[in-house]
């Protein structure tokens, strides 16, 4: 009997895994500021340098290990469905795994637009989310001096990647409906053999 | 079946509640330490600078001026110290040189070279001052018979490391010598 496999689920969770591992050397999201600011950020780790001094912010370390535990069990769980995905569990797998690579994603392109926003908002002043630009801080805010600095901002290839693992994963999601469909048949076709053969013995 | 999905639920919910409820309860005698931690509180304090932990900027008076007549230059070196908590380097300074008694300028200054501060210490900056020939004018009339003068330079715009700060307030250069 040949193996059924979810491949879409397969390579998702193996790539939410690698990313995983990856996270913690390649950030999703990066700003520099020379000499002054870097922050290295992901939702699976972040790192935060003011001054050549780095710091960590707890709540933002919290998020950041929810992040972590959530895409390793995603990635986990659904490397189990995949290789399992005509089990009668197999929906409540897929449907505990594939959601999460997404909302990441999404959870983390609105945090950055909205953290922009804010600052644009309140401190008068925005920052690019991709490129670079040379940013004035608004005198108000620096004692009547006029200070600016040159800002590159970018997201790595890892944040594109994890654009293709949460791919994958909806793909696999969609992808599951054809076991349903399979399955449904099978049973459907041993229904109809085992209507049919008390017939086949009468008319025999 | 009903067990699994029951699992799976009780996982993301011990997921998502025990990092957070874990930190807020390390946290939980100082709740701002959750946003603002120590250390950027730190870096903070150390930026904003104040005399009684010594890290506001420390300028001190001309140390050595040296005035060539012939090419209307003035070279002006003083002692910075490092307001910063880190090295930073100067890499440009300029401004106008302008009369501070009568607000006249008098010249352009500059950088004569970039200069390498180390954290908390003091270094030596040298300004080159051009004179103009309307400043010129303007020392030999108002201010006839001085061997000195005070000046301050206005529009100072600074660039250390990748931040570029231009000064709203006159920089006092001190007495600079007219002869």
């Amino acid at each position: 009997m040949r193996t059924k496999i979810n491949w879409f689920g397969l390579a998702g969770g193996s790539l939410t895994i690698a990313i995983v591992v990856a996270s913690f050397f390649v950030p999703w999201w990066s700003l520099y500021v020379e000499g002054f600011l870097q922050a290295d950020v992901s939702p699976l780790h972040s790192d935060f340098s003011l001054l050549n001094s780095t710091f960590t912010v707890p709540l933002i370390t919290a998020l950041t290990i929810v992040g972590l535990l959530s895409f390793m069990a995603s990635g986990v769980v659904m490397l189990v469905y995949s290789v399992l995905p005509t089990k009668p569990y197999s929906k409540h797998l897929l449907g505990f795994a594939y959601k999460k690579p997404l909302f990441a994603l999404i959870f983390f392109v609105v945090t950055l637009f909205a953290i922009s926003t804010v600052v644009q908002v309140i401190l008068g002043f925005s920052f690019p989310l991709t490129g670079s630009a040379n940013l004035a801080i608004p005198a108000s805010l620096t004692r009547g001096a006029n200070v600016s600095f040159f800002v590159s901002t970018g997201f790595s290839w890892l944040f594109w990647l994890e654009t293709i693992a949460a791919g994958l994963c909806i793909t696999a999601k969609i992808y599951h409906k054809r076991f349903t469909i399979v399955k449904q048949t099978s049973e459907e076709t041993q229904k109809t053999a085992e209507v049919s053969q008390p017939l086949t013995l009468v008319s025999a | 079946m009903e067990k699994i999905r029951l699992a799976l639920i009780l996982i993301t919910i011990a997921i998502v509640v025990g990092p957070v409820v874990g930190i807020v309860l390390t946290y939980r005698n100082d709740l701002l330490r959750l946003i603002v931690p120590s250390e950027l509180e730190r870096i903070m304090n150390s930026l904003g600078g104040s005399p009684q932990n010594g890290n506001q900027t420390n300028q001190t008076g001309p140390v050595d001026i040296n005035y060539d007549p012939a090419s209307r230059t003035a070279t002006i070196s003083f002692q910075l110290q490092n307001p910063l908590p880190v090295d930073v380097t100067l890499n440009s300074m300029s401004g106008t040189v302008e009369c501070y008694e009568h607000q006249y300028p008098l010249g352009t200054a500059s950088l004569k070279d970039p200069v390498q501060m180390s954290l908390g210490k003091t270094a030596t900056v040298t300004v080159l001052a051009v004179w103009t020939q309307l400043g010129l004018d303007h020392i030999q009339t108002a201010h006839k018979g001085e061997t000195s003068t005070k000046v301050s330079l206005v529009g100072t715009t600074i660039n250390a490391g990748g931040v570029t700060i231009q000064m709203s307030e006159p920089l006092s250069i001190g007495e600079v010598p007219l002869t």
